[in-house]
Formats: C-alpha cells, structure tokens, sequence
C-alpha cells in the first residue's frame, strides 16, 4: 500500500516539474515576444500561447500543491479537534472534495473531447486547436482526482501516513 | 423551492464548507454548483468547464506566475543583507533609529515582491536579530515588521492586486498606478507613528547609532542593481513600454541577473524558485476558479443585484458605507485569508460599489488595505504566523505588538476617503 502511494507521489512530483518548465517556457515565450516586437518581428500569437501554457503549467501543478498541502483551507474551528473528531472531520473534507475534483475533471475531459470533435480553434491569430492545450489541462484535473482519493483513502486505512494534525497551511 | 429558502441553503452551504476545512477553492467551486443547481437550468458543469478554462488561460492572468516567480528568486538572495547595509546609514539619525530600516526595507522589497509574507520574513531574516542586539524594544521590532509587511500588497507589482484586477475586469496596469502613492503614503504614515512613538519615549528609549558609515558609496552600489529592477519594472508598465505580463517575465530575467551578481544563483536555486512559484501559483488558482464560477453563480441567484439595490436605497454617505464595509472586511478577515476574502467579496460586492460611485481603481486600493489589516490580526494573519515563526514569540504578544499599527492603517483608511485623489492622480496622470 505505501508502496503504491510512494509511486503515485511520484508522478505528482514529476507532473510538477512539468509545471515548473512549462512556467519556464511562459517567461521564454513572453521574452520572445518582447524582443521581436523590438527588432520588427511579427509574434502575434504569443498572447495566446502564453494564455495556454500557464493553464497547463497551473493544471499540472494542482496534484502536486494539494499533496503538499499548499491548497488553503479554513483551520479556524478545526485546528482544536484532534483525534477521532478531527480524522471525521478529514474524512469528510476529503470525500466531499474527492467528488468536487472529480466533478472537475470529468468536465475538463469533456470539454476537450467537446473541442476535438467540433474541431474548436482559438480566435486569436494563430488558432491553435484548442483540445492540444486543453488535454493536458484536463490531465492535470484528473490528476488532482486521483491525489485527492489517494488521500482519501490514506486517511480512511492508513491515517498515521497524512497527519493532518502537523498540516500548517491554515489560512 | 421559494427564492429566500434557496438563497439560505445556497449561502448556508458556503459558510458550512468553509467552516468544516474544506478546501477554499473546493468549497467555493461547490457553492457554485449548488447555486446553479437552484437558480438555472443552464447545463452546470458545461459552464463550469468553460468558465474555468476561460479564466486560467487569459492573457490578463499571466503576469500572476511570473511575479510570484521574480518574488521566488529574489527570496533567495542576499538581498535582506543589502537592504539593510544599504538603508541602515542613512534611516538611523531619524528618531526611532533603526526601527525605520524595517519600514523603508519593507517599502523596497515590495516593490519587487507581491507578497506580504514574503516582505516580512525577508526583510525580518536580517533586521530582527541586528536591531535585537542593539536593545530596541521587541514589541517595535514586531510591530513594524508586521505593518509594514501589509505594504507588500499595496506597493507594485502586488498579487493580490492583479488578482482583485483580474477578478473586477480593471486594467492590472492602471491598478499598479493607482496603489503606488497609497503605498508610499502608508510607509510614511508608519514612519511618523515611529518618530512619535520614540519622541513620547524618549525618556527610556536611547537608541544606538552605531551602525557603521563608511563605504557609504559602495553600500549605495550595492543597492543599485535592486533600485534598477525596480524602476525597470515599474517603469515600462507606467510609461506604456510594456504590458503587466511583460513587465513581469522582464522581472523576472532582472532577477535572476541580481541573482547571479550576488554569487546566489545555484541550480537548487532556481530549481526551488520554479517550484514554489507553481506551488503558490496553483494554489491561488483553484480559489480563482472557485471564486470565477461563483461569481457566474452569484450573478444568478440576484444577491449581488438586491444588495445594490438595498444599499442605493438606504442613501449612505460614502464614508458610512466604507466603515461599514471595513468592519465587514475585518470580521471576514478573522475566518478567511486575505485573498479568499477578496474573491469572495467581490463576486457580490462589485455591483454594490459601483452603483455607490465608488472609483474601482480606488476601491482596489482600499480593500487592499482592510484585507492588511485583517491580516494582522488574530487569530488568522500570515504577517503574525510569520513572525511567530521568526522570533518564537506568541500569537497573543505579536498582535498586541501590531495593534498601533492597525489603528495608523484605520487613519490611513480616513485618509483614503477624505483624499482619494491620492490613489486616482497618477493613472489620470500617465494614461494620458
């Protein structure tokens, strides 16, 4: 079982690395597009490029985030339960956020199979398709299901593995 | 279902969520289903879909992961040691002494940095343990760190204001000028209360003026490089050169070229600034996709629109309606986080303050004030658990140390209303 979630937390981390490059290339790209507006170049779609690639670098990113527990919560009432009280509270926080993700990212899909089969281009100057950014978005969301249930089911059969009572992203 | 009843069970659901822990970004993402499940027939996940995708990949958003990146790299410099060589000379003849370096490096560090923790923990890194081994009173140290941490959010480039930007549809860049004499206004309403403070206590408080002012020059020239970004990146958005965006991936190559003149620019480095910018990036993206779909939510479930109506009636006076308001922002401040306030609020609040005539541009200006000085109180506040982090106090002794500056924020706020042209000045002024 550890097992599993050591290698699923893995594909977290490298889907965050992927993120991290991809916020490279959006830095790259938005150079670019200032230095050939200087010597006269034509760069026009780089906006909307730009607009994709940190969509796909913020998608991919989310898993990793929520497994590090950089998403914000309200710890206000919930920080003074502890033991029992405070796993029932994370047990519900969990399910209810495992079906909100993966509310998300069946309509994420959607939307990308929607794009692909009407063959959606963006409007800008370059109308890209727009399912190619859209599926990596859309993995990014499904990976986010999946560490959410992986968490899920870390704090119903193997709760000493999160220890929500050391999280400190307490907003 | 009647209307009333499913406006309970809508706004019910969001405070229930919020409460129980679930996560900001979930719990908001949830109301807005509920919210259209009630008030539409509109295809609900469809709306969310493309409302979503819409949102995160604007141009307007871009500038957001750059600035947080330029931020990342900059932290790790030794840009808290310059400051403070740098400032401390020409900060300690005022009285209050070297308690003004807290304030003036907080001042410049936000100007190159858009968060309020971030400024505190820097510019703290190096002034706690100096201005501690000259005996200045702990609870100054503290408190002037905290208040003028919140300057993070004011000065430009800030994060929470392209957020509140992209959220009202304003121009980024037209908010970046409109929050820079507010932010310099509120450095030196903080100076005067040190000044004051240290006059009144004269008797007991007898600073050391004994940092040392030779090679004032080369101190100046290390700063330079940190003035340069600066003006470069403030600069080519004031002057129209370049966009927020591309002010902010400028920022960032001017970051990592200070990086490199500083002897810090390592592969660990880089690779951990790129991490915990898309970390902080996509945290603050689920609760802007959360807040994006409430806000089409809201819009129909009619609250936003009754509230206008209801406070057009009553005929407030403007001043009336921002206590009101800043009350408002300081209890929601004691649950929420300074940016979840934010979103949340102006989902409903918008057309309320632009029926009341308020100047959005303005209004950006002061709901970052409020949700600063939410931010310094308890019991939730980043710049407190920052400082609580640094210097092993407790919370009950930081926020006492950080009550004066909260009430030199509330003058400052009158100030605002009486005075707003000194948010709205400068971007009639540049944009012409």
């Amino acid at each position: 079982m550890r097992a599993i979630s050591d290698a699923l937390d893995r594909v977290y981390n490298i889907a965050a690395f992927m993120a991290g490059a991809l916020l490279v290339l959006l830095a790259l790209l938005i150079l670019y597009s200032i230095l050939a507006r200087l010597i006269g170049l034509y760069a026009g779609g780089a906006s909307d490029m730009a607009g994709y690639v940190m969509a796909t670098s913020t998608f991919l990113a989310l898993a990793y985030t929520f497994r590090s527990n950089g998403h914000i919560r309200v710890a206000l009432f919930i920080q003074r339960a502890g033991g029992s009280k405070r796993r029932g509270i994370e047990i519900f926080c969990l399910g209810f956020a495992t079906l909100i993700s993966l509310f998300l990212a069946y309509y994420m899909a959607f939307l990308a199979i929607e794009s692909y089969q009407w063959g959606e281009r963006s409007e800008g100057a370059d109308a890209i398709l727009l399912w190619i950014p859209q599926t990596p978005v859309a993995i990014g969301a499904a990976l986010l299901a999946v560490s959410v249930i992986h968490t899920f089911l870390q704090a119903l059969f193997d709760y000493d593995a999160i220890k929500p009572d050391l999280d400190q992203s307490d907003g | 279902m009647s209307e009333t009843l499913s406006i309970i069970v809508f706004v019910a659901t969001l405070f229930v969520l919020l409460g129980m822990g679930v996560w900001v970004g979930a719990a908001l993402l949830a109301t807005a289903i509920v919210g259209m499940f009630l008030f539409t027939s509109t295809p609900i996940g469809l709306s969310m879909a493309v409302t979503v995708w819409g949102e995160q990949s604007s141009w307007t958003l871009t500038a957001l992961p750059l600035f947080i990146w330029m931020g990342e790299i900059l932290f790790r410099t030794k840009l808290s040691e310059t400051l403070f060589r740098g400032l401390a000379p020409f900060l300690q003849r005022l009285p209050g002494g070297l308690l003004h370096v807290n304030i003036g490096a907080s001042a410049v560090f936000a100007a190159i940095s858009g968060s309020s923790a971030a400024t505190v923990a820097t510019v703290g890194k190096m002034s706690i343990p100096e201005l501690r081994r000259r005996e200045y009173p702990e609870h100054m140290i503290i408190g002037t760190l905290s208040g003028a941490g919140t300057l993070g959010l004011l000065i430009p480039p800030s994060i929470s204001m392209i957020i509140y930007g992209v959220t009202v549809n304003e121009s980024i860049s037209k908010l970046f000028m409109a929050a820079m004499l507010p932010g310099l206004g509120l450095a030196l309403f903080f100076m005067i209360y040190v000044i004051l403070w240290s006059l009144v206590k004269r008797g007991t408080f007898k600073p050391q003026i004994d940092v040392n002012v030779s090679g004032i020059f080369g101190r100046l020239l290390d700063l330079l490089p940190v003035l340069l970004l600066i003006g470069s990146v403030i600069g080519s958005i004031y002057t129209g050169v370049a966009t927020a965006t591309e002010a902010a991936a400028l920022g960032v190559l001017g970051a990592f070229i200070l990086s490199a003149l500083q002897r810090s620019l390592t592969w660990q480095s880089v690779t951990e600034s790129v991490i915990g910018a898309v970390r902080t990036t996509a945290m603050i993206m689920l609760i802007l996709m959360g807040a994006g779909f409430l806000s089409l939510a809201m819009g129909f479930t009619g609250i936003p629109k009754a509230l206008a109506e209801g406070i057009e009636a009553w005929n407030l006076s403007p001043l009336a309606l921002i206590a009101i308001l800043t009350i408002f922002y300081i209890i929601l401040g004691c649950f929420l986080d300074g940016l979840s306030s934010i979103v949340l609020t102006m989902a409903v609040i918008e057309p309320m303050v632009r029926a009341a005539g308020f100047d959005m541009l303005w209004f950006g200006v002061y709901v970052m004030i409020v949700v600063e000085m939410a931010q310094i109180t308890p019991p939730i506040g980043f710049n407190l658990f920052v400082l609580q982090g640094m210097t092993g106090r407790d919370m009950g002794f930081i926020s006492r140390a950080s009550f004066p500056m909260f009430l030199v924020m509330c003058v400052f706020i009158v100030f605002l209303v009486m005075v707003p042209e000194i948010a709205t000045w400068l971007p009639e002024v540049l944009s012409k």
